[in-house]
């Protein structure tokens, strides 16, 4: 490890020792077969990321479920018309399934249920768990006060840090959760772990109302849009047979001649020219030597200060369409759109690449409902589109997120005061039949369910961000 | 004898007495040798820059050298004090970074490092689990763990925090509570808490019954009459906790009830502020309160727990961040149930050892005699409750070291052992020897045998199975050379090698330790190769030795660096160093008789084509050589000269054109000392000398001793 040094100087007038040649060759040779740490790399030694194994540092995995709640009036299935929804919009948007579909709805048991879950083969490794999910919450009597709380569990414990709420009710009858009816929580955590499979679920349970009553049968907590990502940092190594060049010592007797001082060098000096993991101590390199795994990044972010406004209709999961009637607007605050259009086209369908890790966060202040409408029934959404290859854009489904209004049934203007946040993975399977992505935009709209499209629905936004990263790794 | 003749046997000299009368196996020097894991001695080689790329010009005084792993084996840190820096070594961009440097420097902890060349101890540092403490001497101690350097623990307290509570307006019961402060359930004046928050929880509530003024018995709750006051204390980055700041003032609350009433509506929440920011490093805030000071019983801080449900990762303090300067407190005493710390703050310290899971300091700025244990795992929080003078008269400490019995803390004359008690949890000290001590910290070092040694003030000592020994007899009137004003800065290490012990010290006034003393468990030779401040021996696969100080290069110019002892290369070419072998006064209990030592044979490894100048001394003088031989003495046996470097081409017929192993040789060497009563050999070079033995052939003359 570290420098290591020839001992023996030749100088004029000693002997020519193979003993003492070996000893300096062997020096050299010793540290190669794997001792090699972080004093033997040049700083920025690696500077191509083609220059190291791409799963080497990072490990990415994520699970995710797409689930059209049917805010517009459609269902997933097609099977029902706009009309008929538009009359019974909760019973698409909150009962329990009629149709076969993905969505999960926790029980009222308080007991923790898992929402979405992956398991993990790793090695001593740092964990980076997001996980990015929509609740919407339905209930049939006034006055209830049932919510959902959510958490990470690892390998069957769940991480206190992680729970929404409070652990503690005695102070709080309500604080156990916190009560959203349609809220996009983010959870996330950092944790070390040994070697082994390691079981990540995304988990969550209602609690008792304030008044310790279970939440009456009608009452659902439903999960919709969904998605666990899993960031393995300092992965397992899969075992990796080094190459050897023997190293043939010079003995007693044999003829100094070049061919015959050329063996023991040249094995030392293939060892050198073709580093390969074995010579390498483990865990031995830092962020001075080894390439960046982030292939591609940006960042934007709206002011303070400013507020913007939005009345474009939200016309139906996973659509395309930029129009300020309807369709999705770009979110900007006059100043800066959360709009990335000029980024240097990340091909996903490259196998180094695993994928580009998105986060959104939009501040949502009022959502101004019309007068005549049902006022908690009115919805901003906000989603992720791509801008592929050829220059066209596609809204992502899975990301889209939303809140309602919440407010009472007199006030037109609400403040709402909620975080739209979102994180999630955009990888190759999400762009297919496309295979690069060379922008990225966050787009919102509005819909008031009640009334669908009848109804004008204001929705105001203050500060928010975008970023991403697209990142070379394993999974 | 035969024939008037005798023939000495072959004396190997391998180690080096000063004893005038000596048997003729030791040698009277051994200077710039070592032995080899052939048997042999040979010329000591080296040493060669650590960094070559390196400007040595820009060195400053160089206190100290350290080597540690760190994260698991994966890091691996060479430590330096250069002047007021502590640098770590960066193999990757060769330079060195900062970690400590002064104000202005851009180092990571801008603080600074006393820097002169005054008498003082080496750099002290000690690795431990999770990194490594660094003491420079006269300055604060560091903690490094391969990525963070932060000032090792707390040296200073917290100010006092402030803490609010209810108030009364007045005496009577309906003004009770009633202001300030005032959280509670009650409906009446103050702060309410909502009811969907619970109630407050911090009182001493009661029930009882009372009469309702109608003649009726009611029942009725309330809050008792309760003192509280607030403590608090920093968390870092590494664990390590601060002393705990000076107690709040006392919130008290008084006695307050309603007929009717449920005891916890009057139950209240506090509130502490003041809380100050922590300095660099600080990643935390332990909030402790006292349980009600009337009505519990006791008068102890608790620590107040992060949240109800105990969340593992949060434990290590109240408030898990440097920013949050107040906490409303709803905490009852019910929930209190761990005590914090108590630690004191770090104090300045010149030494410490890492032993039973603990750092231990000793010599502090304000008690040289005290031994201060850390807490297991948080080397930086050493409690106020927790130290030892193992001197009884509190005689400054000047060492401590572990070994396999137990933990060794010295004074220049005395000797304890300190060890576990039968808890495991408590310490004891006992005295091993009231008269042995040590003269330099940096001079300890273990032995492949289980024994350490280390340096006293009158030679050097070996402690194993409990018993220190002297085993520096055979150089006793050498050390009387060392500069004993400035013992203290000695350096030694184990080379493991060449299973040697090797301390440098300062002779005849100097102030740098200009020689090193070495012992190979049997003996002393010793060698100038190096003026070392200090030494180290790295704890990898490597295992070398290094030295910061000085080495004089072939132009005779002493140059500052860091040094690789033992090996070279091209990157530096050191001044010629003469390789010394002299026996002793032979024959000194034949001198009554005169005898003509005739010969010599020389035993020797072919090292180099040149000769070794051969010097020979009779009767007790070595005013003036009898013979100083420069022709005879060949280092390679001309009779089958082996390829050599300059002079061997590649595959040249004719030459000698195979590689060899230096073979072994003896070369007799004329020298003609006539009717001698004693006589001596010196045997010098500056060039490559590999020496296995020497044996004398002698013409004896019996009865012609001296008459008077």
């Amino acid at each position: 490890m570290a420098h290591k040094f020839p001992k023996y100087k030749f100088k004029a007038d000693e002997p020519i020792s193979c003993e003492e040649i070996n000893y300096n060759l062997r020096q050299v040779k010793d540290e190669v077969s794997g001792r090699l740490n972080e004093h033997n790399i040049k700083e920025n030694a690696f500077t191509d990321r083609s220059d190291a194994e791409y799963d080497f540092t990072l490990h990415v995995n994520n699970e995710v479920v797409s689930f059209d709640p049917a805010l517009a009036g459609e269902y997933a299935s097609g099977s029902l018309s706009s009309a008929a929804i538009g009359s019974y919009p909760e019973e698409y948007l909150i009962a329990p399934d009629p149709y076969t579909d993905d969505r999960v709805t926790l029980s009222n048991n308080s007991e923790w249920q898992t929402i979405i879950q992956y398991e993990k083969y790793t090695g001593n490794s740092l964990l980076w768990v997001l996980a990015s999910f929509q609740q919407q919450l339905y209930e049939a009597g006034v006055g209830d006060s049932a919510a959902g709380q959510y958490a990470i569990r690892i390998d069957g414990v769940i991480v206190d840090e992680t729970v929404t709420g409070g652990l503690d009710r005695a102070n709080d009858p309500y604080g156990e959760s916190t009560r959203c009816q349609a809220y996009p929580y983010v959870l996330d955590l950092i944790l070390p772990v040994t070697p082994g499979y390691h079981l990540i679920e995304l988990v969550g349970r209602v609690p008792m109302e304030g008044d310790y009553v279970q939440p009456p049968g009608d009452t659902y907590i439903n999960i919709f849009n969904r998605e666990l990502i899993i960031l393995t940092l300092d992965p397992e190594s899969e075992a990796v047979d080094g190459d050897t060049n023997n190293f043939a010592p010079l003995v007693e007797g044999d003829a100094i001649t070049g061919a015959i001082m050329r063996a023991p060098f040249d094995s030392i000096k293939d060892d050198m020219n073709s580093l390969d993991y074995p010579a390498i101590q483990p865990e031995s390199l830092t962020a001075v030597h080894v390439p960046t795994t982030v292939v591609n990044s940006g960042y934007l972010a709206m002011g303070q200060s400013v507020t913007s406004t939005y009345t474009n209709f939200y016309y139906r999961y996973d659509d395309d369409t930029i129009n300020a009637v309807t369709g999705w607007q770009y979110i900007g605050d006059g100043t800066t759109t959360l709009f990335l259009d000029t980024i240097t086209p990340i091909d996903l369908s490259s196998v180094t690449i695993a994928g580009i890790l998105v986060g959104v966060d939009i501040h949502v202040t009022h959502i101004d409902s019309d007068p005549g409408a049902n006022f908690f029934e009115s919805y901003a959404i906000i989603g992720v589109q791509f801008r592929d290859e050829v220059g066209a854009w596609h809204t992502l489904g899975k990301t889209e997120r939303y809140v309602n209004s919440e407010g009472e049934f007199a006030v037109v203007s609400y403040p709402v005061r909620k975080n739209i946040g979102l994180r999630t993975f955009i990888t190759i399977d999400d762009i297919i039949p496309y295979s690069e992505v060379t922008g990225l935009a966050v787009v919102v709209a509005v819909i008031n369910r009640d009334a669908l499209f009848t109804h004008p629905v204001t929705v105001t936004l203050q500060q928010g961000s975008l970023w991403f990263a697209a990142v070379q790794a394993g999974s | 004898m035969s024939n008037g003749q005798l023939v000495t046997d072959i004396l190997p000299l391998r180690v080096e007495t000063d004893g005038f009368l000596a048997p003729a196996k030791f040698a009277a020097r051994i200077e710039n040798m070592v032995a080899t894991s052939d048997g042999t001695l040979l010329s000591v080689i080296g040493p060669s820059r650590y960094d070559p790329h390196y400007d040595e010009a820009a060195w400053g005084e160089l206190h100290g050298i350290y080597h540690c792993l760190l994260m698991g084996g994966t890091r691996d840190v060479l430590l330096i004090q250069d002047g007021g820096y502590i640098r770590v070594h960066k193999g990757w961009s060769q330079s060195w970074a900062a970690l400590v440097g002064p104000e202005g420097s851009g180092a990571h902890i801008e603080s600074t490092i006393h820097d002169h060349a005054g008498i003082q101890f080496p750099l002290q540092c000690e690795s431990t689990p999770t990194g490594v403490v660094i003491v420079p001497q006269g300055g604060r101690a560091f903690f490094y763990d391969g990525e963070v350097i932060l000032p090792l623990g707390y040296d200073r307290v917290p100010g006092a925090p402030l803490s609010l509570g209810p108030e009364s307006s007045g005496p009577s019961s309906t003004q009770a509570n009633d202001v300030g402060y005032a959280l509670n359930r009650t409906d009446s004046a103050g702060y309410q808490i909502y009811q969907h928050f619970g109630y407050g929880r911090v009182g001493t509530g009661f029930y009882t019954t009372m009469a309702d003024g109608t003649g009726g018995i009611d029942s009725a709750g309330g809050v008792n009459h309760g003192r509280y006051q607030y403590a608090y204390q920093w968390v870092d980055y590494f664990g390590n906790v601060s002393p705990t700041s000076p107690r709040s003032a006392t919130v008290d609350i008084s006695t307050q009830f309603g007929a009717g009433d449920k005891p916890e509506k009057f139950l209240k929440q506090l509130v502490v502020q003041n809380l100050e920011d922590g300095p660099v490093g600080t990643i935390g805030k332990d909030i402790s309160r006292t349980k009600d000071l009337i009505n519990s019983g006791t008068a102890d801080l608790f620590s107040i727990p992060t949240n109800v449900g105990g969340a593992v990762l949060s434990t290590y303090a109240t408030v898990p961040d440097n920013v949050s300067r107040r906490y409303p407190d709803n905490v009852p005493d019910a929930w209190l149930t761990r005590k914090p710390l108590m630690p004191r703050a770090v104090p300045q310290f010149k030494l410490c050892r890492f032993a039973y899971g603990r750092l231990w300091i000793g010599n502090t700025t304000s008690d040289p005699g005290i031994l201060i244990p850390s807490q297991q795992g948080r080397y930086g929080t050493f409690l106020a409750e927790d130290e030892m003078f193992p001197d009884a008269q509190g005689a400054e400490l000047t060492g401590i070291w572990l070994t396999q019995q137990g933990m060794l803390a010295m004074t220049e004359t005395s000797t304890y052992l300190i060890s576990m008690d039968e808890t495991g949890q408590r310490f004891r000290s006992g005295t091993l020897d009231p008269g042995k001590g040590a003269a330099a910290p940096s001079s300890f070092a273990n032995m492949p045998d289980g024994s350490c040694i280390w340096m006293g003030r009158d030679g050097f000592y070996q402690y194993q199975n409990g018993k220190i020994e002297y085993i520096s007899e055979d150089i006793r009137d050498d050390f009387l050379t060392v500069n004993t004003a400035r013992m203290k800065q000695a350096t030694a290490c184990y080379d493991p090698t060449y299973r040697e012990y090797r301390c440098w010290v300062p002779i005849n006034g100097e102030r740098k330790n200009s020689l090193c003393f070495v012992y190979n468990g049997t003996g002393w030779t010793r060698r100038t190769d190096i003026s070392a401040n200090q030494v180290c021996v790295t704890k990898d696969h490597r295992k070398y030795c290094l030295a910061v100080g000085t080495a004089v290069n072939s132009s005779s110019v002493a140059k500052k660096g860091v040094w690789l002892l033992d090996h070279e290369n091209q990157n530096f070419t050191p001044q010629d160093r003469t390789a010394t072998i002299e026996t002793g006064w032979l024959e000194p209990f034949r001198s009554d008789e005169k005898k003509s030592p005739v010969e010599m044979n020389l035993w020797l490894r072919e090292s180099h084509n040149s000769i070794a100048t051969v010097t020979t001394y009779r009767d007790w003088r070595k005013t003036n050589p009898v013979v100083t031989d420069t022709s005879r003495a060949t280092m390679v046996l001309q009779a089958d000269i082996p390829p050599l470097y300059n002079t061997t081409l590649y595959g040249q017929a004719g030459l000698p054109n195979q590689f060899v192993k230096r073979r072994a040789f003896w070369k007799k060497v004329p020298i003609d000392i006539p009717g001698a009563e004693v006589y001596k050999i010196k045997i010098t070079t500056t060039a490559r000398l590999e020496f296995i033995g020497v044996r004398f052939r002698e013409r004896v003359h019996p009865g012609t001793g001296r008459q008077e």
